[in-house]
């Protein structure tokens, strides 16, 4: 039990050092972002929604049956 | 040896748990996690959810009320993917700023729990297909028997592949996600081949269960199809971050679950329509309408759909929701989380009250995730303005923006609760099906309405003196 116990200290430690690793690792200025989304994305998005509500409000109108 | 078992150890935390993955430990491209993901997304219950629809609407209208409600709530809902990726987390982490370390342990320890209905379903449905193809080519099963028998199998064999971690789902669901999106085209062609178009069009839908009311009918209606995209929310935010750029996984992510599954819920509702041409019946099992409508031929094509799909999805889904559980419980093995979920889905399956009570679950279930859609939306893009303390979200020593009162962020669970019972007690109970104040129902149903209401209230929150309770990390923003 006592050794269980300890193991799982261990794992918690370990994965704790490893984030804590990798964060460093991503506040150096040296480390590369995956690319961004750019305005297009979100344009996109936008558009997409848009025509789906009027689609929508189209259909709760009772002008599309 | 010790150090190449804790570098194993490492490697299996960073894909099955939740230590920030970095750019080299990503593996998956757009096409791997879209696959991946649709994988995931197609199962029969999409035939369960169409046959439901196409009872209350014309064509025209089913096609609009499926693509459309699913899109406009996934496409929103999948905004914060973009910091899933960029960061290489599961938004879950994100979470414990809004929610409080116990409180993303317990929501989502529960949200888990309740996601594992939709897996019972899905075990359900594969056992009555499997018995009902058996029964086709001449071979009866019993049904007491098998149904139990088949639907524990489902999930074993999908434990199985949820054990290979991501890798075995990227490879696994790149050979069935495509085979099956090419069954699923020839289906819903042959179902109009069968049954021609202009009588699929002409079935008028009977509305004596809406009061002859139209818009209540195709609100209702609505109501489960937003329920239906909040049902990704919570598993969405988890696959993305094995992505390599954030424009891939965000629509890698949103087309999977805005468009790839309702694809297969409009093929539900299209069979349900021209098996009641045929019989006089909406029928959802998909089995039993493609024989009905094919002969064995469609027999054999709907075995590759209903098995394949459900053992796919039963592997996705138990690593997903393992994942969340994880990232509440980051301490306890993902392998023995497996193992307890196939216990826990293998009891829903045999126990079959999730079946039994399909629209009112996932409604439900939706009710308690619409308000985290909401609060992480309005959190990711206005309150927080897309910068989160990564630091302070994983607790390292000397940041402490996110330890809340008691491990709980009072503002986000207030907001969850208020939005979950506004919307059962003033706008729609899911448990009896009535909308309450129409005026409000129509315009964002049951569940649209408690997302939109988190997110308000939270929003308003941040207005107010609590923003200084809610915003303790701005000078704690090193990773941006």
């Amino acid at each position: 039990m006592k050794s269980k116990g300890k193991n799982e200290v261990s794992i918690e430690q370990m994965i704790y050092d490893e984030t804590e690793k990798r964060l460093v690792a991503m506040a150096d200025e040296s480390y590369e972002f995956p690319p961004k989304a750019t305005a297009a994305d979100y344009i996109a998005i936008g558009a997409l929604v848009g025509v789906c509500v009027l689609l929508v409000v189209l259909c709760a109108a009772g002008v599309i049956v | 040896m010790a150090s190449t078992r804790n570098a194993d150890y490492i490697r299996q935390e960073t894909i099955t748990g939740v230590v920030p993955m970095l750019k080299g430990d990503r593996q998956y491209s757009f096409w791997d996690l879209f696959l991946s993901t649709s994988g995931f997304a197609i199962a029969t219950w999409c035939y369960t959810q169409g046959a439901y629809v196409a009872q209350y609407l014309s064509l025209k209208q089913m096609l609009i009320n499926i693509f459309c409600f699913n899109i406009i709530f996934v496409s929103i809902e999948c905004i914060p993917v973009f910091f899933a990726v960029r960061y290489g987390i599961d938004l879950w982490v994100w979470l414990r700023s809004v929610l409080g370390i116990k409180g993303v342990a317990i929501l989502a320890t529960v949200i888990s729990f309740a996601n594992f209905g939709w897996y019972a379903v899905d075990s359900q449905l594969f056992a009555s297909s499997m018995i009902n193809l058996f029964k086709y080519f001449g071979i009866e099963l019993s049904g007491p028997v098998w149904k139990p028998a088949f639907g524990v199998l489902c999930v074993l064999l999908g434990t199985l592949i949820a054990l290979g971690g991501p890798d075995v789902i990227k490879w696994t669901s790149r050979f069935l996600v495509t085979a099956l999106l090419i069954v699923g085209v020839i289906v819903v062609g042959l179902c109009f081949f069968a049954v021609p178009i202009g009588q699929i069009a002409a079935v008028k839908p009977d509305l004596a269960d809406f009061e002859n009311n139209r818009l209540l009918a195709f609100m209702t209606t609505a109501e489960g199809n937003v329920a239906f995209a909040f049902s990704w929310s919570t598993q969405a935010l988890v696959l993305p971050r094995l992505c390599r750029s954030e424009r891939k996984g965000y629509w890698a992510t949103s087309l999977s679950y805005g468009v790839v599954a309702p694809f297969f819920v409009a093929a539900g509702g299209v069979m349900a329509l021209a098996m009641f041409v045929r019989t006089g019946v909406y029928e959802s099992d998909p089995t039993v309408m493609l024989a009905t409508l094919g002969g064995p031929v469609f027999s054999l094509l709907s075995l590759l759909m209903v098995a394949f799909a459900n053992i796919g999805t039963q592997g996705s889904g138990s690593y997903v929701n393992c994942m969340i559980i994880k990232s509440g419980l980051p301490n306890v093995s993902y392998k023995l989380l497996v193992w307890i979920s196939f216990f826990y889905v293998s009891l829903l399956t045999v126990w079959g009250w999730v079946m039994e009570n399909f629209a009112s679950f996932i409604s439900l279930a939706a009710y308690l995730q619409g308000p985290i859609i909401g609060m992480i939306v309005v959190d990711y893009l206005i309150v927080k303005k897309r910068k989160l303390s990564l630091k302070s979200a994983y607790f390292i020593k000397g940041h402490d923006a996110y330890r809340f009162t008691g491990g709980f962020n009072l503002v986000g669970i207030g907001v969850l609760c208020i939005s979950f019972a506004l919307g059962m007690l003033f706008v729609y109970n899911p448990l009896t099906g009535e909308a309450i104040n129409r005026g409000i129902f129509y315009v964002t149903t049951g569940s649209g309405f408690t997302a939109i209401c988190g997110g308000l209230l939270y929003y308003l929150a941040s207005l107010t003196p609590l923003k200084k309770y809610m915003l303790r990390d701005r000078n704690d923003l090193e990773i941006v």
